[in-house]
């Protein structure tokens, strides 16, 4: 239990890093139904 | 005959170990078996397993309660009156447990004081080793040894002994409602005792006191499994209910999680720093729109603008509203592919005057985020909508805003395990407390 | 029948038929009492109202005599003190009471009216069949023990220990049918 905390707790820490960095709001993914920092944004270019 | 002196020294030799000085041979082994006689009550065969040790002995034909100390084997009491339970475990099954193999020599089963709730005991010999119990209630096991200790009152309710505290669970009248096999005191059905009750998670300490003495037991929590491969039953063994008082918790590692729950909240906050501290917001454009509810051109541009970070692209709408909304709707055209992505945005402000004075509700003021704009040239293409007829309205477009949902979301996300944890923890606990003096309380 | 003075000890052979029972134990066993080995050499069988135990005599390689009294699995080596401090008078002590002995502090756990059923082997001294005693079990701290026998001709205190049966390492052991 306590090393699935671990891996959980730092997946999350890299999400948060993640998102923060490429101005990706996750709670808007969510309602959108859409995932991933804007893949057209990001891949298109 | 006058008291002897204090006996002279030995001539015991002083190797080791230990030769006889006197005795010349060692004595012949004797064998001791187990009794057996006939019932002075209906003739029935009485087979008595600890000889010696046990002082009654239930005849299984009739009932009856009947002295082993006496060569008459006089009846003392009746065990039971219109009734028969068959003991989960049959009288003589021998099993290993703790390293030591025991035998069921006896069974009981005792009542608590409103008569509702009663749980069954065997008792165990081991000619070495003396007796235990196995303790069945609720579908939960204990095994349980007598302690020779005398265990010390503490604090706040609470008893201790070899070195161990126990929190007090509850205390009540016991009462003997059935007896099979034999014991080493005179057992009758009806006999009652003071019992109280103090647990530490997996054991529980039981002080039962009635007129004469005062006896001390230790039971630890065994799992079924553990007790039908010891004694190799095959009925079906009873299904726990609940939570038993010397349940071990399933969620007893809380502390060592909120330890990591700490040092990640630490990380997150720390990231989360960072990024306020690397990010620095650039307003891209501003520009302003009259709208008309029917004028000619519906939609309206801003000017382009350059993107030169991947960022989350802030869009600002600020509109005059009262006691209205407005809404627009826009794309963001990447002008390098025409692109677009679409996004809808609203402001809303109620006032007013009532009994207790001023109030407001809502915005003049809303935005909304675009996440992850890659860098590049873009403009917005806005349409309005509204009740009113006309609206002035203000469009900003801010690059590298800080997000602070994404941490609100993420901090959520990793107090959610321990605290599902520390609630599961709770339910447990309180399930093990109402069955205590205490229901309605809980354990920290 | 043997009667040794030079070890104060007689052996008066069976004085009555001793009920049967489960004990492992039996005179000529030998075993171990932290770094002292010791011999079986007698018994007494002492009986109350709701049980009976034996009071195994045995005789130490430091050149003292002791006794292992066994009771429903529970083993204890005691020592009778004779330090002549005073002790307390037959029915003067009731359960729950201290008493202090052998230098440590007990409390009276109970009081039985008990009666010698018999004995064998050797003995350190004459026990008959019937005598009957008042025995105080005292219990102190880490499993200590104490005995108080009042009888018609004296008072006597014996200070010891439980054992587990494991650390007694008894060797010539009773065979029991069946285990």
């Amino acid at each position: 239990m306590k090393k699935a905390f671990l891996v959980y707790g730092i997946a999350l820490s890299l999400l948060l890093a993640y998102s923060n960095h490429y101005g990706w709001k996750i709670t808007d993914s969510m309602s959108s139904g859409k995932w991933g920092p804007h893949g057209k944004s990001i891949y298109h270019k | 005959m006058p008291p002897l002196p204090w006996a002279t020294k030995k001539t015991v030799a002083e190797a080791d170990p230990v030769t006889p000085a006197v005795t010349p041979s060692a004595p012949p082994r004797t064998k001791a078996a187990a009794l057996s006689f006939q019932c002075p009550s209906c003739g029935g065969s009485v087979q008595v397993r600890a000889v010696g040790s046990s002082i009654s002995v239930v005849c299984g034909s009739c009932a009856s309660v009947i002295d082993a100390k006496d060569p008459n084997h006089a009846v003392l009491s009746k065990a039971a009156v219109n009734m028969r339970i068959q003991p989960l475990i049959p009288l003589g099954t021998r099993g290993k447990l703790r390293g030591t193999l025991w035998e069921v020599i006896g069974f009981m089963q005792r009542v608590d004081g409103s008569g509702q709730y009663n749980w069954r005991e065997y008792l165990l010999f081991n000619p070495t080793q003396g007796f235990r119990w196995l303790l069945e209630s609720q579908g939960h096991w204990s095994y349980v040894i007598p302690l020779h200790e005398r265990p010390k009152k503490g604090s706040g309710n609470t008893a201790s002994v070899l070195g161990k505290s126990y929190r007090h669970f509850l205390t009540g009248q016991v009462s003997v409602q059935y007896v099979l096999g034999e014991f080493y005191w005179r057992v009758k059905v009806g006999d009652s005792v003071q019992a109280m009750d103090y647990v530490n998670p997996p054991e529980v300490l039981s002080i039962e006191r009635d007129k004469s003495e005062e006896t001390y037991s230790l039971g630890e929590y065994l799992l079924p499994q553990e007790v039908r491969s010891a004694f190799s039953i095959t009925a079906n063994m009873p299904a726990p209910i609940g939570v038993a008082p010397n349940q071990p918790s399933a969620f007893d590692g809380n502390s060592d999680l909120r330890g990591y729950w700490g040092a990640f909240a630490a990380i997150l906050f720390l990231i989360q720093l960072l990024s306020l501290m690397f990010s620095s917001s650039k307003v891209l454009d501003v520009s302003s729109f009259n709208w008309e509810k029917n004028a000619a051109t519906a939609s309206f541009s801003t000017p382009s603008f350059e993107v030169t970070k991947t960022s989350g692209l802030q869009i600002r709408l600020q509109a005059p509203v009262s006691n209205n909304w407005f809404e627009i709707s826009g794309d963001l055209v990447n002008e390098a592919d025409g692109d677009t992505e679409e996004f809808e945005l609203g402001v809303e402000y109620y006032s007013g005057y009532d009994s207790d004075g001023s109030w407001s509700e809502g915005s003049q003021q809303g935005s909304k985020v675009l996440s992850s704009i890659a860098p590049g040239k873009y403009h917005l293409n806005l349409q309005g909508s509204s009740e009113m007829e006309r609206m002035s309205f203000s469009v900003e477009t801010v690059q590298g805003t800080a997000l602070w949902s994404n941490f609100v979301l993420i901090f959520s996300l990793l107090s959610a395990y321990p605290a599902f944890m520390l609630w599961r923890r709770h339910v447990f606990e309180t399930a093990r407390w109402s069955g205590s003096d205490y229901a309605g309380g809980d354990d920290e | 029948m043997v009667v040794r003075h030079d070890l104060n000890v007689e052996d008066f052979g069976k004085m009555a038929t001793l009920p049967a029972d489960m004990s492992p134990i039996q005179v000529g066993a030998m075993g171990r009492f932290g770094n002292l080995g010791f011999e079986v050499v007698g018994r007494l069988k002492i009986d109350w109202s709701d049980g009976s135990w034996n009071e195994w005599y045995c005789l130490f390689n430091d050149g003292r005599d002791g006794w292992l009294a066994e009771a429903q699995g529970e083993y204890m080596i005691s020592f009778q003190i004779r330090d002549g401090k005073k002790l307390p008078g037959r029915g003067e002590l009731r359960a729950g009471n201290p008493l202090n002995a052998g230098g440590k502090l007990f409390t009276v756990k109970d009081i039985k009216e008990v009666v010698c059923l018999g004995s064998e082997g050797e003995l350190p001294m004459k026990a008959p069949a019937g005598r009957k005693s008042t025995s105080v079990d005292l219990i102190g701290d880490a499993g200590d023990f104490a005995t108080l026998d009042f009888s018609e001709e004296e008072t006597r205190l014996y200070v010891g220990k439980y054992v587990p049966f494991e650390q007694l390492k008894l060797t010539g052991l009773r065979e029991l049918d069946g285990w």
